[in-house]
């Protein structure tokens, strides 16, 4: 006899945990397979792990330019393996609370890797092996455990993402590092390529920097950090050249030559077909996500999947085959943790009610390099595509006394607002802490809020904040500590 | 041609139109179920007569139809000389409604992976998008409970702060909008209907929405409003029946109780012998033979009394169709044991038994749920001390049979522990007498008391 539940979930990442929480807490008898370790990508080879360096990175270079502030060390030196040993017991205090918490709901756990297996025979359960010798997260055999067969009515895929590669470039941990494997580095390198310059190689590279590694950044497109605001964008790579961060943008890597430990060479073809060759102690390679789902034994039960490898959805988040549904990185779109979670949620709400469907006006984000990008909602052009008229108020750091403070006022804060309504539609910010100040537009956002609304409410002093109050006045040409010469105009508020 | 209701038999003249099975537009054969109607035997699905595309619905669900009324037209069909095909007899429930389909909290019940639907727009989904100049200005919670009552919130009157031209859709606006019941769901808005359930066709305008659950909180926000649920189907059927039988009848109700171990040990040696045949045998057999042999000592109470122009008239029956209420989820129904006087025991228990699985599942034919003279209920499984049922006019009297208990009875002067149960008659007083009544509750414990006695009676 198998084991019966009203909701299964594959994976137990941020997108799976919060589901099957959710799921218990609403009343359905809950399980959840994780055939790794509890918190998927995200606490353990992603978000935590690598802010806990990040955060220790802004310690180190405070440390630097000390001397700016009047504090004198007389010997420094970082401890990297100390440091990832640290880091290693903030991610287990959060994956053994996930445990914890799932447990306190009263969510059963099965170890392994789940494989469909079918259908019940009337067709009401769907039936997942729990192969215990498969670890989920690399498909690596280990020892075998309790292999259950757990059927449910309504199953979750919560599998996740991996990390892409190509044909001529593996991850191998010794030349070419993935992110997971950048984390546990305890030898500081010399001098590292990145290979690709999106948000995990640039997070991850940052750091290196602030250990005093010399970085060199391969990218294929024109840009880093493709299909970020323009403006921001250039914050930081203005930044990168000042560390001296060399960019190869519209290069391409032909090949990584491993020449012994700790040596090996990227072969680097540039646009106009010239070609060159890095040497450094290690590559990263860090060139996008692919969906998991490999091990899921999709085609038994018929899940359908989209040209890319993701599982195609509805706004519900079921997939073809009634009564299975999946969120999070392996349905594609944006990879973010709290994109994964807020689907979970819909999912599960939507048991109880079959019109809940997604219905999110604002996903921030946040980019955590040097200084951090944040934003959310639209971009002056996408706002101009979606049929608004937009107009921008933006606020530098530089006029924020907060910002003054604490070291580092590069950047602004940059709102766009549409002409006719005032209607908030999007905010994209670089500078100090903005990860954090993303959230006030993304609530604003949420409740149908104007510009004007943001600039009539009090912000305290001093703080950064201050400089999305600012923003906001400057949307109506009227910021207090900006000198604004021409007053665009805005809209009329009060008609 | 038209479609009319076609004389369905059994001397029904009008039925309740439960559900259409085709909507306008569809090609349909000719003896495919069209459209179910209930009568107050059972639900019938009428075929089409010819083969055609049903144009023109002129009778709606709910309504009640008369035998001849023109329910559609069938375009393009043969000549319209075809007389109707006979009604198939179908299920005795009615079937679900198609709004009972929306799943409303509990888990549904998916059927087989062949039949489920497919959920729509697969695909369609990958992030979440920006803003765009149709959504509404209203906060998350808002669009929430909108959302889930299926309301497209640009046509709910806001009251909120201007956002330009526009007002922010508040709480109370949406609550006042569902209380007042501003209409239907605009077509082509992006509600996503229950799986499993078709698209609402044209949903009545001016309906109140019920509020939608909300787990936070309670977001009900104004005194709940009673809901008003349409009577349809069985229901009507026994709200119609009760009356015609408590208006009709002068009820009495008569109760007793009497010592049973006789009977309880005649059982348990019964049961034994059932096993043998496969028959589970409850107490029922018996109390329907019992009762049998009272009715043939008292002929009034297997009776109906009938009025017309000739003035009054009673009809003393000469078969035993012993009615057996049978509790369904969709209200009660009565299967009949036809002439348990000439059937055994074993034969009685084990035409219950299929006949309430029958009724349990919504198949009992139209045949099977009518011609009782006389009918018994029993609420033994539930517990309690005895009913006044109403009888199952024009029966003139119906028996509740109850739980059999222990308990201390004085017997010799000694108190020694008893089996007993209670049984209640309620008889129609214009037909039987007090009197009468208390006999033939007499009669009947005779039988049950005594197994010897219900024996001699025995075929």
């Amino acid at each position: 006899m198998s084991k019966q539940f009203d909701v299964l979930v594959i994976g137990a990442g941020p997108g799976g945990y919060v589901a099957a929480i959710r799921a218990a807490q609403l009343g359905y008898k809950t399980a959840i397979i994780e055939g790794h370790k509890m918190g998927g990508e995200c606490l353990n080879y992603g978000c935590i792990p690598s802010k806990a360096l990040i955060s220790t990175g802004h310690v180190i270079d405070k440390v630097h330019e000390g001397e700016k502030y009047g504090l004198m060390f007389e010997k420094f030196r970082v401890d990297l393996p100390k440091l990832i040993d640290w880091k290693a017991g903030i991610v287990k205090q959060l994956t053994g609370g996930v445990a914890t918490l799932l447990k306190a709901n009263g969510v059963t756990i099965f170890q392994g890797t789940g494989e469909f297996e079918g259908f019940s025979a009337d067709g009401k359960f769907k039936k997942v092996k729990v192969v215990s010798s498969v670890d989920s997260y690399d498909g690596t055999q280990k020892a075998p455990g309790v292999d259950d067969v757990v059927e449910a009515e309504r199953v979750i895929i919560a599998t996740g993402s991996t990390s892409a590669e190509f044909s001529h470039l593996k991850i191998n941990g010794t030349s070419i590092l993935g992110s997971k494997d950048a984390l546990d580095v305890r030898d500081t390198p010399k001098k590292i390529v990145v290979i690709g310059g999106g948000v995990i190689g640039l997070e991850l590279g940052s750091f290196f920097i602030k250990l005093g590694t010399q970085m060199e950044v391969v990218e294929f497109a024109p840009q880093i950090l493709t299909g970020t605001d323009r403006e921001c964008v250039d914050v930081i790579q203005k930044r990168l050249v000042k560390k001296g961060v060399q960019l190869h943008l519209e290069t391409k890597v032909t090949a990584v030559e491993e020449k012994g430990k700790g040596k090996a060479l990227v072969h680097v073809e540039r646009k106009d077909g010239s070609k060159a060759t890095i040497e450094c102690d290690w590559a990263l390679l860090t060139v996008g996500r692919k969906p998991r789902t490999a091990n899921l034994n999709l085609d038994r039960i018929g899940v359908k999947v989209g040209d890319r490898g993701f599982i195609e959805v509805n706004s519900r988040l079921e997939t073809n085959v009634a009564g299975v549904y999946a969120i999070g990185d392996v349905i594609g779109g944006a990879m973010l943790a709290h994109k994964a979670s807020k689907e979970g949620l819909v999912c599960v709400e939507g048991f109880k009610d079959a019109n809940v469907s997604m219905d999110v006006r604002a996903l921030p984000w946040a980019i955590f390099v040097d200084p951090e990008i944040a934003g959310v909602g639209h971009t002056e052009e996408s706002a101009r595509a979606a049929g608004w008229d937009p107009v921008v108020g933006k606020c530098p750091f530089a006029a924020n006394g907060r910002a003054l403070t604490t070291g580092d006022a590069t950047g602004f804060v940059k709102l766009i607002a549409d002409r006719k309504t005032d209607r908030l539609l999007g905010a994209h910010l670089v500078g100090p802490e903005v990860s954090n100040l993303v959230q006030e537009i993304t609530m604003a956002i949420e409740m149908g809020a104007t510009s004007e609304d943001v600039a009539r409410t009090v912000h305290a002093h001093p703080t950064l904040p201050e400089t999305i109050m600012e923003a906001a006045e400057s949307v109506h040409g009227m910021a207090v500590h900006i000198f604004e010469r021409k007053k665009p105009k805005a809209a009329e508020t009060h008609a | 041609m038209e479609f009319k209701l076609p004389d369905i038999g059994e001397g029904v003249v009008e039925g309740e139109l439960i559900q259409w099975l085709v909507k306008e537009g569809d090609t349909v054969q000719a003896d495919q179920a069209v459209v179910e109607v209930m009568t107050d035997k059972a639900t019938v699905e009428v075929p089409a007569p010819v083969a055609g595309k049903i144009t023109g619905i002129t009778a709606k669900e709910g309504d009640m139809i008369k035998v001849g009324q023109t329910l559609a037209q069938i375009d393009g069909g043969a000549a319209a000389s075809v007389a109707p095909a006979a009604p198939k007899p179908a299920a005795a429930t009615p079937a679900p409604a198609p709004e009972k389909a929306v799943s409303n909290g509990a888990i549904s019940k998916p059927a087989a992976p062949q039949t489920a639907p497919a959920p729509a727009n697969v695909g369609s989904y990958s992030s979440p998008a920006s803003l765009a100049p149709s959504d509404v200005p209203a906060a998350p919670i808002v669009r929430s409970m909108a959302q889930k009552a299926g309301v497209d919130l640009s046509q709910v009157p806001a009251t909120g702060p201007k956002v330009g031209s526009q007002s922010r859709v508040l709480e109370e606006d949406l609550l006042r909008f569902l209380n007042q019941g501003a209409g239907a769901v605009q077509a082509g808005s992006p509600v996503y209907v229950a799986q499993g359930s078709s698209a609402p066709a044209a949903a009545p305008a001016k309906k109140t929405k019920p509020i939608p659950a909300n787990f936070f909180r309670d977001t009900s926000g104004v005194e709940p409003q009673d809901e008003r649920q349409p009577v349809r189907g069985l229901r009507r059927v026994i709200a119609q029946a009760m009356v015609r039988s408590k208006y009709t009848a002068p009820h009495y109700s008569y109760v007793d109780k009497f010592e049973c171990s006789q009977l309880v040990a005649m059982r348990e040696e019964a049961k034994k012998v059932g096993e043998q045949y496969g028959v589970k045998i409850s107490y029922l057999p018996f109390i329907v033979k019992a009762l049998v042999g009272a009715l043939k000592e008292f002929p009034t109470a297997n009776a109906s009394l009938e009025e017309s122009d000739k003035g009054m008239e009673l009809v003393l029956k000469k078969h035993y169709h012993i009615g057996i209420a049978v509790a369904t989820p969709d209200g009660l129904i009565v299967p009949v044991i036809k002439n348990a006087d000439r059937k055994t025991i074993l034969q009685i228990a084990q035409e219950i038994n299929d006949l309430s699985a029958k009724v349990r599942a919504g198949k009992a034919t139209a045949d099977e749920l009518k011609g009782s003279t006389f009918t018994i209920t029993s609420m033994g499984n539930i517990g309690g001390l005895f009913a006044t049922p109403i009888i199952n006019y024009p029966e003139v009297g119906i028996m509740g049979v109850y739980k059999v208990q222990e308990e201390p009875l004085v017997q010799d002067g000694q108190i020694v522990i008893g089996k007993t149960m209670h049984l209640s008659l309620s008889l129609d007083h214009r037909v039987v007498d007090g009197a009468v009544g208390g006999y033939f509750c007499n009669a009947v414990i005779e039988r049950l008391q005594n197994p010897a006695r219900l024996l001699m009676e025995m075929i």
